[in-house]
């Protein structure tokens, strides 16, 4: 993961940019991308609760599973489910953005060993080449993230207000 | 389904349920699917790894001459990079010796302020998430939904 702050403002950036092009998106719809970019970090409880792979009910279970494709997308089902109904199709179509962003920017994140976590998993357990672009606690991808999404506000402010 | 808030839950909790399915078949796979072994996996069964390469994480305890320690284990490294102190937090890779030492080969060393950077980002993009969400969105108990506040311009 690059730091959750990278991940929410670029499902800002990319949600707001869609909402100028697509009709079926608006400004509403751009806090679901962002909803969408924190489900695979749910995967972090376990530095809340203390342990990786717990044991429940005496079966062992691996909170990285959530923050795979399939985990991230079922969660994003979730929510879809508790959204408008009106809302859902466009709700479901920016959770799965947000997420997909997210996987995408973690494939980018440095790894000794040169691979990837397996994040397409169920789909598949292979672990693609990582990007190395980045350590996760790099400050200069959040700063980066800050600068486009205050461009991204800005001219959406100007296209309002036209 | 809008008007069936149970059926709603029902599909919810069965998509929870595959939720949960991945996480005991991740539990229980990714040891033998994932190119280096779980620490969890690692950290029992460390003498069947002797002469492989293993990645393991750990927050660096010790630095010594040619080495450092931390969260058990000992890592060979010649030199020690400069950047590797106290408190670091290190991804590791390189060949497991007996004695829970580690020959690194390539390591990455994130700094113990960044890390601390990267949790207050983090909490800081959970509360704007959450207050970006509720300015266009409002709970409603009744539909057992997110509703959109008023139409968007």
């Amino acid at each position: 993961m690059t730091d959750l702050l990278t991940h929410v403002l670029v499902a800002f950036v990319a949600a707001t940019v869609l909402s100028w092009v697509a009709g079926p998106v608006t400004k509403r719809h751009v806090p679901l991308a962002m909803v969408g970019a924190v489900l695979p970090d749910t995967a972090k409880a376990y530095l809340l609760l203390g342990s990786i792979r717990p044991s429940v009910l005496g079966v062992e279970v691996s909170w990285l599973a959530l923050q795979t494709l399939g985990g991230s997308l079922a969660l994003a089902g979730v929510v879809t489910l508790f959204v408008d109904r009106a809302e859902r199709r466009p709700a479901a179509a920016l959770l799965g953005l947000g997420v997909g962003l997210h996987v995408l920017l973690d494939y980018l994140v440095v790894r000794a060993g040169g691979y990837a976590p397996p994040y397409l998993y169920p789909f598949t357990w292979a672990q693609l080449p990582a990007g190395n672009v980045y350590l996760s606690s790099d400050i200069w991808p959040g700063a980066l993230a800050v600068a486009v999404a205050g461009v991204v506000v800005i001219v959406d402010r100007h296209l309002s207000d036209q | 389904m809008a008007g069936r808030p149970l059926v709603r839950i029902l599909v919810a909790g069965l998509l929870l349920l595959s939720v949960a399915g991945m996480a005991v078949d991740y539990a229980a796979s990714a040891d033998e699917r994932t190119v280096y072994p779980s620490e969890e996996h690692l950290e029992e069964h460390y003498e069947r790894f002797h002469g492989q390469e293993v990645r393991v994480w750990l927050v660096v305890a010790e630095v010594g001459d040619g080495q450092f320690s931390g969260g058990g284990w000992q890592v060979r490294v010649d030199p020690v990079p400069a950047s590797v102190d106290e408190g670091d937090s290190v991804q590791v890779v390189g060949t497991a010796r007996p004695g829970t030492v580690i020959e690194a080969r390539e390591l990455f060393v994130t700094e113990r302020t960044n890390k601390h950077y990267m949790y207050a980002v983090s909490a800081i993009a959970v509360l704007l998430t959450a207050a970006v969400t509720l300015r266009h969105w409002r709970p409603s108990v009744d539909r057992l939904a997110l509703v959109p506040r008023r139409e968007d311009p």
